[in-house]
């Protein structure tokens, strides 16, 4: 007898379990606005995380100080992917469904976007992703990107070292556990030898790795002119002391992953990065929104938090041109963005919904401070 | 192996009952996609928990290293979706749902074959041992889908096609379940307690210990790989970081927290521990550590005897009102 | 040439550290017969107190160093008598999956204090890097002299205290057989205590040197490097002291010179190796065969 009630108890758990989720379904009417945000809150990306969130909130500010938008004010619901594609996919329909979300800005990294887009478009909400690998967007209507793709920075730094700085050859190290670092390593790659250059060794290393001595003596012996690691900015600055400690000359190259208050900058003193915008552009919107984020915040911003401060502005943009919370109509909209000026550069998106205008500034690292050296224009 | 028990088909029944429940509630719109996923992840992880349940509370051999074979059939599954069998959005119901079929059972065929491969010379290791091959399998599963670049490497799987709904799901765990409890029941079963309880005195009784154990591994991985298959078809990505060994503890956790040996018991918590952390989403810091706190309170101090006693007592409270209300 | 020997000298420096948290696993292993799944937390633990000593109260390196290893003898006593100490008469497998409980709790506890957090931290520059050239191109730092060094002396201590010392003696017995030790009146439990002691001085050591020489600190950083000396603990024979020395040193050139060879799949690699040794030796290189009494 206690059999057939056991037997029976599991199936029913489960529907009490769901049904206890039916209470709270969000709609999209209302008094407010609501946006949906995702980003790594917690985990190895927290940072990041913490970049993008307090972005989007200047933005969110700034713009309910305006009046908000269609006449209501703007909500931001946060979410935290923690970095794992799964509790990524999670947030986003939570986000969708039960909040009702009009768009959502983020995720970054990279992998969780992949894995959130395919939600998007079923559910007819537009996001704007502020990672840069490239197959994010190509084939989705409803996925946008607020910055530059792996593809545009690994050509800008293979230029900037072949023709700035006439480097002949080349030696690389990246993570192999993150797929941002392959695919700049190896469209660098490319690029530098369709420039004429030679790369005399690609090295790898597993993802939270702490000795790459092993790697760089290779590197080492084979004499390069230039050395490009572009991982993120806590694995670039310990390869940077052990390469150092190893007597590795070679200049030292990066990619936007490095741009953090983090970044060992006593280390890698003299080395070149690119990364979304300079500190000392001139351009009056950068300035604005620089200026803005460290009074509010008391810290300069980094380049997830421009990313992220331009996905929201990009959502912002296409809801009030498309004068409604209606998914397609937004979407439309945002297809059409063009020329908006944005914290980064004037956003003019293409057929994949990508940003096509926005220049990559080269910084040089010097006695403690990141310098201005030129723009790559795309 | 009778598949028709009283039991069976009791079971069956009251499973019936909640899937239909469930898939009406689907359909009228009335369940959100939200908590549709997490039914279906609480249900793959079921699958997880139950097939580890054979490797270690039944066979009891100390396995950390189930998540490599989900990874197996996940990505094995995957392939035969995307590259084999070529199905994409515009593949039509007919031709659809059987592939899904057979890429499934490829996904787990080759997670069986692979667990039989790594079962001859690794489960001659006796505890501790054994332990350490498995999570270096584990590992070494990882290295290698980072490093398959046409199943995309560290930028994981993609593109694969939504192919899972409840229905698969549901219906997929049920049989995977229900295959392992017979398992368990039979013979086979049992010789592999007897391997459980005191190896040497099973082998002096004839017992082929080795090949029990191989046995119950193999299984319990062929139902890992349709667990892995199940959820690569829900995410549409299968990326190697969802496969490492901190996906094995957490599975290993499941399996101790609902009782070694119970299948019913991983069950209920696999559900338990999947929806719970979604429930909690504003506390996740605090998961993280109250989870091996539990961990290490149900290891220690054992209250599964005693939880099992009080809900005993309620079904028999609810009984004795049943009885009394409508008679036997 | 000089390649092999820059290769070696960096092999040499990280098997040392892998050889000191060995060290530590086969100690507690040969003793209760436990995997302390939770020992590479304690290299964890002392790197953050020696960061928090250095840079919170600016007490000298020295004095952290010792700081650190004293915390983690005190942690890994805490361990013991708290989590594995009620299962001592339990199926091990328990005691294991206790053990894992423990390493996820200090690591996700330690994650959410505040003063350690989620971001990483940097250990402070204390030790100035300085190269010496040593031949021709190959250099050797006095980070990797002082590694190399201060392993050393620790294992010559730990093989005094084993050898000649009366707690030593009790050591080795109640490894030997811990029924017939108590029977001959030794104190288990304070040897056991002792026992847990010794692992978490020389893990915390471990975890100081590696805060020098790998200045990144996480709450996960004690996870990959335990998870390797584990291995190498019982590559080398777990339970035998000169094994683990052994197993970590070896561990770490074979991994530098696999990683130095062909980095992508270097970590896949030495776990094959691993389990082919397990196959041949499966108590590991200068482990002994154990009969099992029926």
């Amino acid at each position: 007898m206690r059999r057939k009630y056991q037997n029976v108890i599991v199936p029913l758990l489960i529907v009490v379990l769901a049904s206890s989720f039916l209470v709270g379904c969000g709609g999209k009417g209302g008094q407010e606005v609501k946006v949906g945000s995702i980003a790594p809150l917690t985990g190895p990306l927290s940072t990041y995380g913490q970049s993008h969130k307090d972005a989007v909130d200047l933005a969110v500010e700034q713009i309910n100080e305006k009046g908000g938008l269609l006449g209501k004010q703007v909500v931001i619901v946060h979410e935290d992917s923690q970095g794992d594609p799964v509790v990524g996919v999670n947030a986003a329909q939570k986000l969708i469904e039960q909040d009702g979300v009009v768009a959502v800005v983020g995720p970054i990294p990279s992998k969780i976007g992949m894995a959130v887009a395919p939600i998007a478009e079923e559910s007819g909400v537009p996001i704007v992703v502020t990672g840069t690998s490239p197959q994010i967007t190509p084939g989705k209507d409803f996925v946008f990107r607020s910055c530059w793709t792996d593809d545009f920075q690994g050509v800008v730094m293979a230029k900037f070292a072949y023709e700035e700085l006439g480097a002949a050859t080349a030696a690389i190290l990246y993570d192999l556990g993150n797929d941002y670092a392959k695919s700049v390593s190896e469209i660098f790659a490319s690029t530098f030898e369709e420039l004429g250059g030679t790369v005399v060794a690609m090295e790898t290393h597993p993802t939270d790795a702490t000795d790459f001595r092993a790697q760089l003596t290779n590197i080492k012996a084979a004499s390069p002119d230039v050395f490009f690691f572009p991982d993120f900015y806590n694995d670039a600055s310990l390869i940077g002391r052990q390469a150092v400690e190893l007597g590795l000359e070679a200049q030292f190259l990066g990619a936007d992953g490095w741009d953090s208050p983090e970044l060992d900058l006593e280390t890698l003193d003299g080395a070149y990065y690119c990364s979304h915008f300079s500190k000392e552009d001139p351009r009056a919107e950068t300035r604005a929104f620089i200026d803005d984020f460290t009074a509010k915040f008391g810290a300069e911003p980094d380049l997830l938090a421009i990313m992220g401060y331009d996905a929201a502005l990009v959502a912002f943009d296409a809801i009030s041109r498309a004068g409604s919370v209606d998914g397609e109509a937004v979407r439309e909209a945002m297809a059409s963005t063009s020329s908006l000026p944005a914290a980064q550069g004037d956003i003019t998106f293409d057929e994949n919904g990508d940003p096509t205008t926005l220049p990559a500034a080269i910084l040089q690292i010097e006695n403690g401070s990141t310098n201005y050296v030129m723009t790559f224009q795309p | 192996m009778r598949f028709l028990t009283r039991k069976n088909i009791r079971s069956a029944a009251g499973i019936l009952l909640a899937y239909v429940l469930l898939q009406g509630l689907n359909s009228a719109g009335l369940l959100s996609n939200y908590v549709l996923f997490i039914i279906m992840v609480a249900l793959i992880n079921a699958i997880l928990t139950v097939s580890l349940n054979i490797i270690t509370g039944f066979a009891g051999q100390f396995s950390i290293g189930h998540a490599g074979f989900m990874a197996v059939g996940a990505y094995v599954s995957a392939m035969f979706t995307r590259f084999v069998l070529n199905v994409g959005p515009d593949t039509p119901f007919v031709w659809r749902e059987p592939a899904f079929l057979i890429s499934l059972f490829a996904g787990s065929l080759a997670a069986a074959l692979v667990a039989y491969l790594i079962g001859i010379p690794t489960l001659r290791l006796k505890g501790d041992y054994l332990a350490i091959a498995t999570l270096g399998f584990n590992q070494v599963m990882v290295v290698l889908f980072n490093n398959l670049d046409f199943v995309g490497g560290p930028r994981g799987f993609t593109g694969i096609p939504k192919l899972s709904d409840l229905t698969w799901v549901a219906g997929l765990t049920v049989v995977s379940v229900l295959i392992m409890r017979n398992f368990v029941r039979s013979i086979y079963g049992s010789q592999c307690v007897a391997v459980r309880e005191d190896e040497i005195a099973a082998e002096s009784l004839g017992v082929d210990v080795t090949r029990y154990k191989i046995l119950a591994f193999t299984l319990a991985s062929f139902f890992a790989g349709t667990a892995g298959g199940l959820l690569a078809h829900l995410l549409q990505l299968a990326h190697p970081s969802q496969f490492t060994f901190l996906k094995s503890i957490d599975i290993l956790l499941m399996l101790v927290v609902g009782g070694m040996g119970s299948i019913p018991g991983s069950i209920i918590s696999a559900l338990v521990l999947t929806v719970l952390p979604e429930m909690l989403r504003f506390s996740q810091d605090l998961r993280l550590v109250i989870y091996p706190v539990l961990l290490i309170v149900f290891v220690i101090k054992n209250p599964l005897p005693y939880l099992r006693r009080v809900t005993a007592q309620i079904q028999e409270r609810v009984r004795a009102m049943w009885v009394n209300r409508f008679g036997g | 040439m000089e390649q092999f020997l820059s290769q070696l000298i960096n092999g040499l420096q990280i098997g040392t550290i892998y050889a000191l948290i060995a060290l530590g696993y086969t100690m507690v292993y040969g003793i209760i017969k436990l995997i302390n799944f939770a020992h590479g937390d304690l290299i964890m633990i002392g790197s953050y107190v020696a960061y928090l000593s250095i840079v919170h109260f600016g007490v000298p390196f020295p004095v952290a160093f010792l700081l650190a290893m004293l915390f983690c003898a005190l942690a890994g006593v805490l361990m013991d008598r708290i989590a594995y100490r009620p299962l001592r008469h339990r199926p091990r497998l328990e005691a294991l999956i206790t053990a894992m409980g423990v390493s996820l709790f200090i690591e996700h506890g330690a994650r959410n204090l505040p003063f350690i957090g989620p971001s990483f931290r940097r250990f402070p520059d204390v030790v100035g890097v300085k190269s010496y050239p040593l031949v021709s191109s190959v250099v050797v730092t006095n980070v990797q002299i002082l590694n190399v060094v201060v392993a050393v002396v620790l294992m010559v201590i730990l093989q005094y205290i084993i050898r000649r010392t009366k707690i030593g003696m009790a050591m080795r017995a109640v490894s030997l057989d811990l029924e017939a030790a108590k029977l001959m009146g030794i104190d288990v439990d304070r040897v056991i205590a002792v026992t847990f002691a010794i692992g978490g001085c020389l893990a915390g050591a471990a975890g100081v040197l590696m805060g020098v020489a790998y200045p990144r600190l996480s709450p996960y950083m004690g996870v990959m490097p335990g998870l390797k000396a584990f291995v190498a603990a019982v590559f080398g024979g777990i339970g035998s002291i000169p094994g683990a020395v052994v197993g970590g040193v070896l561990m770490g050139v074979v991994e530098t010179f696999a990683t130095a060879a062909y980095s992508q799949v270097a970590e896949g690699v030495f776990f094959v190796v691993l389990v082919a040794v397990l196959l041949f030796r499966p108590t590991g290189l200068l482990g002994e065969p154990i009969a099992e009494k029926v």
